[in-house]
């Protein structure tokens, strides 16, 4: 066994369950994104790989060693911190030091690798000065210089990009894939942004109230939702997920959603997922595979356009259905108007469809 | 100093006009102090006069005779006053360097290694800096006195001491409070064990404060009155005692020698006052107040 | 809370490669222990110096001790909590003493306050400025009570003779009892003014700007400006330093015992300084150990009430 692996690992904060049993694998050169929204636990388990905090149940495997009770120190692990908690009165070349000393390296070696990390990161000029002297820009530079430097069990990052504005996101989002993917080592990511996620990831980890949803491939995860939580937290914008009823299950399955009624083909239209008639389930439909008709019909949905969002290239309708809110984008708005009556297909094959308890019926379609 | 028309100037800026304004009322403020340090620049008879004089030649001899005396022989002899300064010197010197190596390393632990009641123990050491000195004082006088420890230097140090240490400890703690905590967790992914992340990492971004709270308690210890009075002896005297006894004679006061003691006394607190400006809020509250 | 932080990684290592090599050393290195071990010298300097002495001083209060007498003093019980308690003097110095604390904590409320408003700004030489007027609280008792005395005297003292303009005769402030506590209060008053200031000040120049910019385009009056949006980041700092004067004025014995020995009579001695003539001169030493503990809980039941609102703000952020 190599990388990281999480077995069944709890963190209880007194009587609230930050942390609940959560397993998964990170392979040797793979880089794993904890996604979810703000305390869903993903930071306290991160921090549980790191040692920072104490597991209250399960084991922690890092290059297949049992590491569950080492503390921080003993583990060789390297993390950037949210607040990048660069050593404030260290200059730049010695925070970038300061965990080969831990190692033991010669000063020879440590100058070596010092100069190395500069040229990757590109931060020769700013080597002498003191962190409160960098730009955000250069200060997540340092903090992830300060990772790689080392060769370690495994990386982990905390939000690494959260401080950082747009642009200089984008620019270190591939700096820090390039990197990483050069170092063949487990890493873990933790993320709250979906793109970082879908875009630094080999695979997602989608976490909501301390447990795991879904693990996948980015695509898989955003083509195929375990449940109706990681359909409606993957994609922007949302994937429309409407009530409605069973009300044919000869041949195809239909499904009533309020005056409209939706007939799937391909895979989900196969009998064997237990549907009955009259069973509530719900629909979920990307905005983006939507395509307007002139009148309604069989597989059609109608309703009042609410409001014209105008993205630049696309435009986003918010169409008022009997079942709940519509969202769909069109790349052509010619003779939409508020107020007006408009249908909207969605693309056979995009729908997915779920049970009351949440979770997806059916596989690939 | 760059400032604009009053027409555009930002809300709470002002110009040279408000600093007149401002500088008359801190003048008149401050009159107390000024007036006694102008006493300490007039001959005997200047002193005296009435009217009082507020322009006059200035002298020098009331701060040569805080020093030295004449002789009747015309030798100059060193004052007990040498003494009194050395003393406070050193004692304040001392028990503030003690205090503040225990307080530290227990403002370290109750801020990063909280104990069961954490705060009951916070509460109790801030509670000993606040009670009236007078509480403690007749035990510790009968203490002192069983125990031989009255009017030596290992007395007043241990009592200054343990008088600074509540200080040390809450102003401390509240510096670590501050600390980002993640810096810490990071030298440990690093390989640091506990003690290197506290000497190499959290105590260099605490220096100023630490800096800022030995010199706070070293002004407490400069100014105590009480204590010193009970437990000096006529060789461990400090300043505040001695000039206290001044003040008591009965001849009539010689005011020129006195303000030129009080002037010299005050010159180390005028210091630290203009230097320790930012950190004054959190010294004259214990660290109970940052901001 | 604390668990979020460092000190999980403390625990983590309890069962790590530290403990293992044996000896008192790597004993005492053990994570559990940290904490209490880094303490230890704290407490124990505390213990020896302040809870000792106190739990000893409490002890006298139930017997009949006098520290100048060799006789082997016996149990009194309560007789001498029953003695203060009902002596008449004891509740007059208490009256003194809250004369004193009232008028000297409200003149530097006011004071405090009014020297804030004007620190508010920003202006040229402000920071020099500042020192003059924040220099008093820094001083020792003894030199402030030593230029009061010097403004007070009544042949060469300032006060006296610009009285003595008007009047043509001498004024000698300290003669009556009521004058005696008036200066006293200026001289306390004049030493903390600015401790309040600083506080006040600390809330005026917390208030964002924008909250001021806004209130100008919504054209509020400034009375209006000052009681919506400036007030609220002063109140808890001005209660908390009322609270704060309260304490320190309450104990005040310094610049009674140094201006006036707490005459003439007995109209400006404090409950310290009887404590301290009962313990010292008098040589009650039991009854003043008493007494000292009723000074001791009215203070303790002050600072709870001062950490509670300190605790609160702070959790207010």
């Amino acid at each position: 066994m190599s990388g990281i692996s999480l077995k069944s690992i709890t963190k209880q904060f007194g009587d609230l369950t930050a942390v609940d049993a959560v397993t998964f694998d990170v392979a040797d050169d793979e880089v794993l994104c904890l996604l979810g929204p703000s305390g869903c636990g993903k930071t306290t388990t991160l921090r549980m790989i790191a040692g920072l905090e104490n597991a209250t149940d399960g084991e922690i495997y890092l290059s297949g060693q049992d590491m569950t009770h080492l503390p921080a120190r003993a583990r060789n692990v390297a993390m950037a911190f949210q607040f990048y908690a660069l050593y404030p009165n260290l200059t730049v070349s010695d925070n970038l030091a300061y965990p080969l000393h831990a190692e033991g390296d010669s000063t020879a070696d440590i100058a070596a690798k010092l100069r190395d990390i500069a040229q990757v990161l590109q931060m020769d000029h700013v080597l002498d000065r003191f962190p409160h002297q960098l730009s955000e820009g250069e200060k997540q530079r340092v903090a992830v210089g300060r990772c790689i430097i080392r060769r370690p069990n495994c990386f982990l990052f905390d939000e690494p990009l959260s401080r950082l504005d747009v642009q200089l996101r984008e620019e270190m989002r591939s700096d820090i894939k390039k990197v990483l993917s050069g170092l063949s080592r487990p890493t873990v990511i933790v993320t709250h942004d979906q793109l970082e996620a879908m875009t630094m990831g080999d695979r997602i980890a989608v976490m909501r109230d301390g447990k795991v949803e879904q693990i996948g491939a980015p695509q898989d995860v955003f083509n195929n939702p375990a449940n109706i939580f990681v359909a409606g937290f993957i994609g922007t914008p949302q994937m429309n997920l409407v009530g409605g009823i069973v009300s044919g299950i000869g041949g195809a399955i239909a499904v009533s959603i309020g005056q409209d009624v939706i007939e799937l083909t391909g895979e989900l239209a196969q009998p064997g997922h237990g549907l009955k008639l009259g069973d509530a389930v719900t629909l979920g439909m990307r905005p983006r595979s939507a395509s307007l008709e002139s009148e309604s019909g069989q597989g059609i949905l109608s309703g009042t356009c609410e409001l014209i969002e105008p993205m630049g290239a696309e435009t986003l309708l918010r169409i008022a259905h009997p079942a709940g809110q519509i969202r769909a984008i069109v790349t052509d708005r010619q003779g939409l108007k508020e107020g007006g009556t408009i249908h909207v297909r969605f693309a056979q094959g995009s729908y997915r469809l779920f049970h009351a308890d949440g979770n997806r019926i059916g596989d690939m379609v | 100093m760059a400032y604009r028309k009053a027409a555009f100037r930002k809300p709470g800026q002002a110009g040279w006009l408000y600093s007149l304004v401002t500088g008359v009322i801190a003048l008149i403020y401050f009159f107390p102090v000024l007036w006694m340090i102008l006493t300490a620049f007039k001959t005997r008879s200047d002193a005296l006069a009435i009217p009082p004089k507020l322009f006059f030649t200035p002298t020098l001899d009331n701060f040569k005779s805080v020093f030295f005396r004449d002789t009747q022989a015309g030798d100059a002899v060193a004052t007990g006053f040498v003494q009194y300064f050395v003393n406070s010197a050193f004692i304040g010197g001392s028990s503030v360097i003690l205090a503040l190596i225990i307080g530290t390393l227990a403002a370290y632990a109750f801020s990063r290694y909280p104990l069961k009641g954490n705060d009951t123990y916070m509460f109790i050491i801030l509670t000993t800096r606040m009670l009236p000195p007078i509480v403690v004082i007749i035990p510790i006088f009968l203490m002192f006195r069983v125990t031989g420890l009255s009017g030596s230097y290992i007395g007043i140090i241990l009592l200054y001491t343990a008088f600074n240490l509540p200080f040390s400890i809450w102003m401390m703690k509240s510096f670590f409070d501050d600390l980002n905590p993640e810096i810490e967790d990071s030298a440990r992914l690093d390989g640091s064990n506990d003690w290197k992340v506290f000497f190499r990492i959290c105590l260099p971004q605490v220096l100023a404060g630490l800096a800022a709270t030995a010199v706070f308690a070293l002004i407490l210890t400069w100014n105590e009155f009480l204590f010193a009075l009970l437990l000096t002896g006529s060789d461990t005297r400090t300043v505040p005692v001695a000039m206290a006894n001044t003040i008591g004679g009965e001849i009539g006061v010689d005011w020129g020698l006195l303000s030129a003691i009080v002037s010299l006394f005050l010159i180390p607190v005028f210091i630290v006052t203009f230097v320790l400006q930012k950190q004054l809020l959190r010294g004259v509250t214990f660290g109970t107040i940052r901001k | 809370m604390a668990d979020l932080n460092t000190s999980g990684a403390g625990a983590v290592s309890g069962a790590g490669s530290v403990a293992k090599s044996g000896g008192l050393l790597a004993w005492l290195n053990a994570p559990e222990r940290r904490g209490p071990l880094l303490v230890a010298p704290a407490l124990i300097t505390l213990f020896v110096m302040n809870i000792f002495p106190l739990l000893w001083s409490f002890g006298l209060s139930f017997f009949n001790y006098r520290a100048n007498r060799l006789t082997v003093p016996s149990f009194k019980g309560l007789d001498n909590y029953e003695k203060v308690l009902t002596d008449p003097v004891v509740w007059e110095r208490f009256q003194t003493t809250g004369i004193i604390v009232g008028a000297s904590v409200t003149l530097q409320l006011i004071f405090g306050f009014l020297l804030a408003l004007l620190f508010a700004k920003t202006f040229p030489l402000r920071r020099i400025l500042l020192m003059l007027v924040l220099a008093p609280m820094m001083l020792s008792f003894v030199s402030v009570a030593i230029f009061f005395k010097l403004f007070y005297d009544p042949t060469l003292g300032l006060l006296s003779w610009a009285i003595g303009l008007f009047t043509g005769e001498p004024f000698i402030l300290l003669a009556t009892p009521a004058g005696s506590i008036a200066a006293i209060v200026i001289a306390d008053a004049w030493m903390w003014s600015p401790f309040v200031m600083l506080l006040v000040l600390a809330g005026l120049v917390s208030v964002p700007t924008y909250l001021y910019e806004a209130a100008e385009i919504d054209r509020a009056s400034p009375w209006r400006r000052f009681r919506t949006i400036t007030f609220p980041y002063i109140k808890s700092l001005l209660l908390l330093a009322l609270l704060f004067r309260t304490i320190e004025t309450f104990k005040l014995f310094d610049l009674s015992f140094l201006i006036t020995g707490g005459g003439p009579g007995a109209s400006t001695e404090t409950v310290a300084i009887y404590a301290y003539r009962l313990g010292f001169q008098f040589f009650r030493t039991s009854q003043a150990s008493a007494l000292a503990y009723l000074i001791l809980f009215v203070v303790i039941v002050l600072t709870s009430i001062y950490l509670y609102i300190v605790n609160r703000r702070n959790e207010e952020g």
